[in-house]
């Protein structure tokens, strides 16, 4: 029996390993290849570009669809679905040609009104990022099928990343009427424009994309098919590239990067902000509408300390906006900018901090009331709650609790809060990005609104010269520095499992991962 | 009373009680702070438009209302969040479909098992085979779900690699299997051991000995089939449960069944699904569990139904 059950085992693995070398085999068949990703911790993918919020579900738009730009492999904008473009003197208005050569999947051409009903359908949806183009734009149109006309209400520098980004990607006006609010939601109930098509949707498993034959660059693409799972599971993502099912995850667990770091495990600009927000509104607590009090509380924060624990690659935070934007000198944007605070004397900080508070009537903490601060996951709580230790170290306040409520954003919408996490992850590389998220958010979250902030930032997206940009977005970050509805712990990095070895041309830029270059090695 | 009878009366209970569940949980749900539409990326201008484009501005009753008009007429409605767009009778049934095909093997695997190891355990009370299943009975209980998925992936996936991390990939169906089984097995091993141990020592198991019957005849033909009354009485939660998949198994091992919507439909506010899982689920168990009083009357007929 025994034998018996040893002979059995031996010929399961057998089999096994001979199945997985068959299947290893069957990937590098032919000319193209066929890889294995997952991204974006999201399980229910989104195709419709105009409802599609998620960056999981942004990045397989930007595989199976294609706007007047796309991104390169270098991660910038060029043109795509347009042969060409013409900018008047005044830069705002944007004439594109489009390619003769576009075609969806169905085999019909692409014409221009299916942009004109793309654009006008983003903003019909009233989703995530219905303004997107609306913000910038007075109106576009279409004089004949191969022409798009934008008509901008001011100059825009980064009109092509809006343009690439794949809310504003074209879509077929009669598969929209026909399905409706069922478009996209199944391979069949969506046509597509860009490099490849839908061709099995296990709804919550797997999206698998395969090349179309007929997109006008499908020659000098080498994959060939991407599966794309779909999972939240971080442990699940990890092990999955661990086995070498997967060439690419953007999940990994926090604990495990550390571990992973050197081993497939890569750090990239994450493109954000991580902060905390103070509640000056009505149900805010009033200590914190004294500006001293927020000043205290921002200089009490051992950023430092707080980097060294994640163990991530943060940046520290000094300013709103993080490293990465360098003007024509080769100067990045955050040493142009004056910092909210000296970053090389924390202990000094703590002095000037102490006595900020004593100024406020709260000496060594002494009557400070009890406040909340909330967050909405558990990394997240850690730093809230090393922040708060910071607090009663330094400044004796032991009054400020933090919570981790479920629906976060409904409470700080709601101003259910007096000290809230904020951060920001910017959908494209433009500063105005950046600046202009604080702006919806400080006024809705915050309840804080700056008459100088808004002057400085609607300065600085009404021109294209860059300085000039700059200067203004220098001031928003003062105003901030000064009046502090929320302030800078650190910059994270992001990060991502690839296998490396094997595969090259991966495309990251601004959370998205775009597979359409990758080669194998 | 008539089976006919009881099983019409049944019927009639169990429609009054999922009407209680919707409206319980429709009113509940809608006391949850937040909205399907509220994101860090939403204006207040677009979630007020989304707000009232799905009827959300209404008061509470007159939406109860028009849901319950829907639902009488098969419509669940489309959901807001998790799958937006698509009808959410549709994502149950085809979510229900992978849950309940890999709910069903991992049920025959803990029956078998759990029975099996039930009698050998009674039958050997105190000896050593009584002692390791004890053992791994009272280990399979208590261990949670995830760290067996957890410890099955990494032993089996990536350390051995016999097997593959997800479920749609060849032999992925297996450590899903047994995570979903572990559990039930190990208690049904305990019922059955308890059950036997009770059944055994009575008097007219005694009779049949004492008119020669084998031992064979007497455990596993009139001892078992008494000691499987407990077990069916378990089973109708057990399979409502199994088949409706688990949250730790499909999360871990990316299985596309109806098991993750319990917790993901409510964090995500997708009022729609909420409502059409509760609605769902709670069919199945009353379904169940009438199912169950029913098989007792099989197993024993002079169990009376009322």
């Amino acid at each position: 029996m025994k034998k018996f059950n040893k002979k059995v085992s031996v010929a399961f693995v057998a089999g096994i390993a001979a199945a997985s070398m068959a299947m290893a085999a069957y990937a590098a068949e032919g000319d193209k290849i066929t890889i294995s990703v997952t991204g974006g911790g999201e399980d229910s993918m989104k195709l419709n570009t105009a409802v599609v919020g998620s960056l999981n579900g942004l990045s397989a738009c930007r595989h199976v669809y294609e706007g007047l730009y796309k991104l390169d492999e270098n991660g910038d904008p060029v043109l795509g679905q347009a042969a060409s473009v013409e900018v008047s003197d005044d830069l705002k208005t944007w004439t594109f040609t489009l390619r003769d050569d576009i075609t969806w999947s169905d085999g019909q051409a692409v014409t221009a009104d299916d942009f004109i009903f793309g654009f006008d359908n983003l903003v019909e949806q009233a989703d995530d990022y219905s303004t997107l183009l609306s913000d910038l734009a007075d109106s576009w149109e279409a004089p004949d099928e191969k022409t798009v006309v934008i008509n901008l209400a001011g100059p825009c520098g980064f009109l092509p990343s809006i343009l690439a980004f794949p809310s504003t990607y074209p879509v077929r006006a009669d598969y929209v009427e026909e399905y409706g609010e069922a478009y996209a939601t199944d391979p069949e109930k969506a046509v597509y424009n860009g490099p490849f098509t839908v061709t099995d949707w296990s709804h919550e498993a797997q999206v698998v994309l395969e090349l179309r034959d007929d997109y006008y660059d499908a020659d000098s693409i080498s994959v060939g098919e991407i599966d794309w799972m779909l999972t939240t599971d971080e442990s699940t993502a990890l092990n999955s590239f661990k086995s070498g099912d997967l060439v690419y995850s953007d999940l990994c667990p926090d604990e495990e990067k550390p571990a992973m770091d050197g081993n497939g495990l890569f750090y990239t600009a994450g493109n954000n902000n991580y902060c905390i927000m103070f509640n000056l509104g009505e149900n805010g607590n009033d200590v914190l509408k004294d500006a001293k009090v927020r000043e205290a509380l921002s200089l009490t924060i051992d950023r430092e300390r707080i980097m060294a624990i994640r163990d991530m690659n943060d940046e520290l935070g000094f300013t709103l906006a993080c490293s990465g934007y360098v003007n024509e000198d080769g100067v990045d944007f955050t040493e142009y900018a004056d910092p909210w605070y000296d970053t090389e004397d924390y202990e000094g900080n703590c002095e000037k901090a102490k006595a900020l508070l004593a100024e406020a009537g709260y000496e060594n903490g002494a009557g400070f009331p009890s406040l909340t601060y909330i967050v909405n996951n558990d990394s997240r709580k850690e730093i809230a709650e090393s922040v708060v230790n910071d607090w009663k170290e330094v400044l004796g306040i032991d009054s400020i609790k933090v919570e981790k409520v479920e629906n976060f954003f409904a409470a700080r919408t709601a101003g259910d809060y007096d000290i809230a996490y904020y951060g920001w992850y910017m959908d494209y590389t433009d500063l105005s990005n950046m600046f202009g998220a604080l702006i919806s958010m400080g006024s809705s979250n915050a309840f804080w609104t700056s008459d100088a902030y808004n002057a400085a930032y609607n300065a600085a997206v009404s021109t294209a010269d860059q300085a000039e940009q700059w200067e203004n977005y220098k001031q928003c970050e003062a105003v901030l520095a000064e009046e502090l509805p929320v302030s800078v712990i650190l910059h994270s990095m992001s990060s991502y499992l690839y296998d490396d070895v094997n595969y090259s041309g991966l495309v990251y830029s601004c959370g998205n991962f775009v597979f359409t270059y990758i080669t194998a090695n | 009373m008539h089976t006919s009878r009881y099983i019409v009366k049944r019927i009639i209970l169990a429609a009054v009680s999922l009407f209680a569940i919707i409206t319980l949980t429709f009113f509940l749900m809608n006391l949850m702070p937040g909205d399907p539409f509220m994101s860090e990326k939403a204006t207040e201008e677009n979630r007020a438009i989304l707000i009232a484009k799905y009827g959300l501005d209404q008061p509470v009753y007159v939406q109860y209302g028009k849901y319950l008009i829907n639902l009488f007429q098969g419509d669940m409605g489309t959901s807001y969040v998790l799958q937006k767009g698509r009808a959410v009778k549709d994502i149950i049934f085809e979510s229900f479909a992978v849950s309940m095909q890999l709910g069903l093997k991992a049920l025959v695997v803990a029956l078998i098992c759990g029975i099996v190891l039930g009698c050998i355990s009674g039958l050997c009370k105190d000896k050593l085979p009584d002692n390791i299943i004890r053992v791994f009975s009272s280990l399979g209980i208590s261990m949670p779900g995830y760290v067996v998925a957890s410890g099955l992936m990494i032993v089996l996936a990536v350390n051995l690699g016999i097997l593959p991390v997800t479920y749609n990939k060849p032999g992925g169906e297996i450590m899903p299997i047994i995570t979903l089984a572990l559990y039930p097995t190990s208690y049904l091993t305990r019922l059955t051991r308890a059950s036997i141990l009770e059944v055994m020592n009575q008097d007219y198991l005694r009779t049949e000995r004492a008119k020669g019957m084998s031992e064979f005849v007497v455990v596993f033909i009139h001892a078992l089939k008494n000691s499987l009354i407990p077990v069916i009485t378990y089973l109708g939660p057990l399979t409502a449960s199994i088949l409706t998949g688990g949250f730790v198994a499909e999360s871990v091992f990316n299985v596309p069944g109806l098991g993750r919507y319990f917790v993901t439909s409510i964090s995500s506010r997708d009022y729609t699904m909420i409502m059409g899982v509760t609605i769902f689920y709670s069919a199945l168990i009353v379904v169940m569990n009438l199912v169950c009083d029913i098989l007792y009357k099989v197993v024993d007929p002079r169990i009376t139904l009322d």
